[in-house]
């Protein structure tokens, strides 16, 4: 027992290091482009960008699959890239108009809860004077 | 013949290779980069005039201009059309992009105000409601403390007894009396100093048979000056007292508030400020 498992095929030892040395050798600049592009989807994404901004991280999500889909099979390497690249500048854009639209509405909130404050402060005194 | 034929054609080929090189591009690839990089350039445009995204976004109004850039370049160098579009798209995106980081820092600035008008309209509400009565109280002569000092300034003494007065013709009213000081010295320091400047005003106004049950004492330290603590004159204007007459109902559970024991705290003598300036609330 102990001989059949010591004993390890040295293919069974190469063929994941090939694949992943292919892999990451296929285009370094593109999966570190890639890599860039999926953190700023996820970040949009975690802000709740699918709610304030589903068009553009829509945009954002499908640019980053065919740029991983064509990474993978190795094919159109300028083409993946700018799709990478948009991908990217789209999640950005979906994150900061989520953000922006978070803080718009806590202000608008803000300003009327002063206004029913101030109202109701007003009431008060005039109820006083009387 | 043959070979003078295949030569012209080889030649004919060639100055129609250099030609394509260097004639200009399709008239619908110039339209659609003239496009893109118009909208691009229109985008940048108007973030760059927005203040707020200079103050806020600049350097992501940085990336969009030199995006741009770069769309023009690729377009006026190596008439790549694709490249072009790309990289205006790029510029835009992030243009606009900028355009939403500034507005969500202009609406963070919005909140931060509106929580401090709310502070104070909350403050307001609890220590300076005007009496039932409307009875104003004159505030001269409780400003201009010694710094450092809790003794009473020597023009307080007018406004002492006009306070008094107060009180008495409205034997329901009550007063409420907060210390300030100016912002030389750590908080903690001031907070006890201006609760030793109320308790200062306290113990006059018990000198004049006030009931103590009628009198509530308050600090603020350092934290609602009415002048700049930039200058003497500013500063001396914050070492101050406020008192507010009030209804017996509306200054109950104030913030900060207590019946104090009657101590005296102005054993510490002082030149006294100068003429008291007007001590009662800016707003």
């Amino acid at each position: 027992m102990m001989h059949v498992k010591l004993f390890i095929h040295p293919a069974r030892v190469l063929a994941p290091c090939c694949l992943l040395a292919l892999a990451a050798c296929a285009n370094p600049a593109l999966n570190n482009q890639l890599a860039n592009s999926r953190e700023a989807v996820d970040q949009a994404k975690i802000v709740g960008a699918e709610q304030a901004a589903p068009a553009e991280l829509q945009a954002a999500v499908e640019k980053l699959n065919q740029a991983s889909a064509a990474a993978e099979k190795r094919r159109n390497g300028d083409e993946a890239m700018r799709l990478a690249q948009e991908a990217q500048v789209d999640a950005n854009l979906a994150r900061a108009k989520t953000n922006s639209a978070q803080a718009r509405l806590a202000a608008a909130e803000m300003a009327k809860s002063n206004q029913l404050l101030y109202e109701a402060l007003n009431r008060t005194n005039q109820n006083q004077q009387r | 013949m043959k070979h003078i034929i295949r030569s012209t054609s080889g030649a004919l080929a060639a100055a129609l290779i250099a030609a394509g090189c260097s004639t200009a591009p399709k008239a619908s690839d110039v339209a659609a980069a003239e496009s893109a990089i118009g909208n691009a350039g229109q985008a940048v445009d108007q973030a760059a005039s927005d203040p707020h995204v200079a103050k806020y976004a600049p350097s992501e109004l940085d990336r969009a201009s030199a995006s741009l850039d770069q769309a023009k370049a690729a377009w006026s160098k190596k008439h790549d059309l694709q490249t072009t579009t790309h990289l205006a798209y790029i510029a835009q995106q992030r243009a606009a992009t900028a355009q939403q980081l500034a507005n969500e820092r202009a609406s963070e600035e919005v909140v931060t105000v509106a929580a401090a008008e709310r502070d104070h309209a909350v403050h307001m509400a609890a220590t300076a409601r005007p009496a039932a009565t409307g009875t104003e109280v004159a505030q001269e002569g409780l400003a201009g403390f010694a710094s450092g000092k809790a003794k009473l300034p020597p023009n307080s003494a007018r406004a002492i007894n006009d306070l008094a007065t107060t009180l008495k013709d409205n034997p329901d009213s009550k007063v409420v009396i907060e210390g300030h000081t100016d912002s030389v010295g750590a908080p903690k320091y001031n907070q006890a100093l201006a609760m030793k400047r109320a308790e200062a005003v306290r113990a006059a106004l018990l000198r004049y048979k006030i009931d103590p049950g009628r009198i509530l004492v308050g600090a603020q330290g350092e934290a609602n000056p009415v002048a700049s603590n930039d200058t003497s004159a500013g500063r001396r204007e914050n070492r101050r007292v406020e008192v507010t007459v009030a209804g017996a109902e509306s200054i109950a559970g104030g913030s900060q508030m207590g019946s104090s024991q009657g101590s005296t705290a102005t054993t510490s003598s002082g030149s006294g400020g100068q003429n008291g300036q007007n001590g009662h609330k800016g707003q």
